[in-house]
């Protein structure tokens, strides 16, 4: 009985389906809306693309400049090491040659400074590299 | 309560649906034509108003043209716009009352049966479907005028089949309440 109340509900309720009509305007505006909002999207789609197009330009650039860039630095590098090296070794090589001369030279001043005692003590006139 | 001709109409929609997801613009007007007076139906069940009902329309077909693949791409594209419609009258109901739920929404005072020819008959059903609380309201809806089974309504309130059956066997009671004087003269007359 239940059921059967139900399915004459049912029933029912199924013939009294209504199909309300939308206005005109309604179809109006809502399509009017929804074309509206479906360009504007587009606009907006493609200033992000053009947005992200320059992006990728750029980027793509700084980095070719970069990369070309990388040769040349890495050579000047090298000069300014191998200068460096060069500045060094010669400070070195004069710093020891100097020393080397300062040694002879201050041997050579020792013995010259004996020969002359020995001179002066052996009475001897002559210069040396006379 | 599934026939062909639902059969039909969802096959139709999940057409345009296909042929607004290729991009053609054309079948956002045909998608409108074809579903406009049943989706109106239907917001206007949740919305209790026509206005909003509208409202909730215009902002659905908004949302499909921005997002035509996402109909095209739903296995059952009808419920899906229900869906969308719902979420939307959702909205418009949220955003006139603050933190409002389907429960919330008062029913509508019940009217008083006389002696009503067809026509009138039918408006008194259409009108103790409103008294219904709109989540049960609309459960009757998508169920006997869509022709939609359970687990198609789950889908298209969010919720489990179980949970839009129970829905409709409430509002099958209430509605059996209210129509019982309406029933009784349809069965024995």
């Amino acid at each position: 009985m239940r059921d059967k109340q139900f399915s004459n509900i049912e029933q029912m309720i199924f013939a009294a389906r209504d199909y309300p009509e939308p206005s005109a305007a309604l179809r109006r505006q809502a399509l009017a809306k929804s074309v509206r909002a479906y360009h504007e999207r587009a606009q907006r789609r493609r200033v992000w693309v053009a947005a992200a197009l320059l992006f990728g330009v750029i980027w793509t650039a700084g980095s070719a400049q970069r990369l070309l860039a990388q040769p040349a630095r890495a050579f000047v590098d090298r000069q300014q090491t191998q200068l460096e090296d060069n500045a060094d070794w010669v400070a070195e090589s004069a710093g020891s040659h100097g020393d080397e001369w300062g040694t002879v030279e201050r041997s050579f001043q020792s013995r010259f400074k004996q020969s002359r005692i020995l001179r002066a003590a052996l009475g001897t006139p002559s210069a040396p590299g006379s | 309560m599934m026939d062909a001709s639902t059969s039909h109409f969802s096959v139709c929609v999940a057409e345009f649906a296909r042929q607004l997801g290729k991009g053609e613009m054309c079948a956002l007007a045909k998608l409108y034509d074809f579903t406009a007076s049943r989706l109106l139906r239907y917001a206007e069940t949740l919305t209790r108003n026509r206005e909003d009902a509208e409202d909730a329309l215009q902002a659905a077909m908004v949302r499909i043209t921005l997002r035509p693949k996402a109909l095209a791409g739903a296995d059952h594209p009808w419920p899906y716009f229900l869906k969308v419609v719902r979420n939307e009258a959702l909205k418009i109901l949220r955003k006139k009352r603050a933190a409002c739920s389907l429960a919330t929404v008062a029913p509508i005072g019940v009217t008083e049966s006389c002696q009503l020819d067809q026509q009138e008959a039918n408006a008194q059903i259409r009108a103790a479907i409103r008294e219904l609380p709109p989540a049960q309201g609309e459960v009757v809806v998508l169920k006997i005028w869509e022709g939609m089974t359970f687990l198609e309504i789950a889908e298209v309130l969010g919720e489990s089949p179980n949970t839009a059956a129970s829905r409709y066997r409430y509002a099958l009671e209430k509605l059996t309440h209210i129509l019982q004087p309406m029933a009784n003269e349809v069965t024995y007359a």
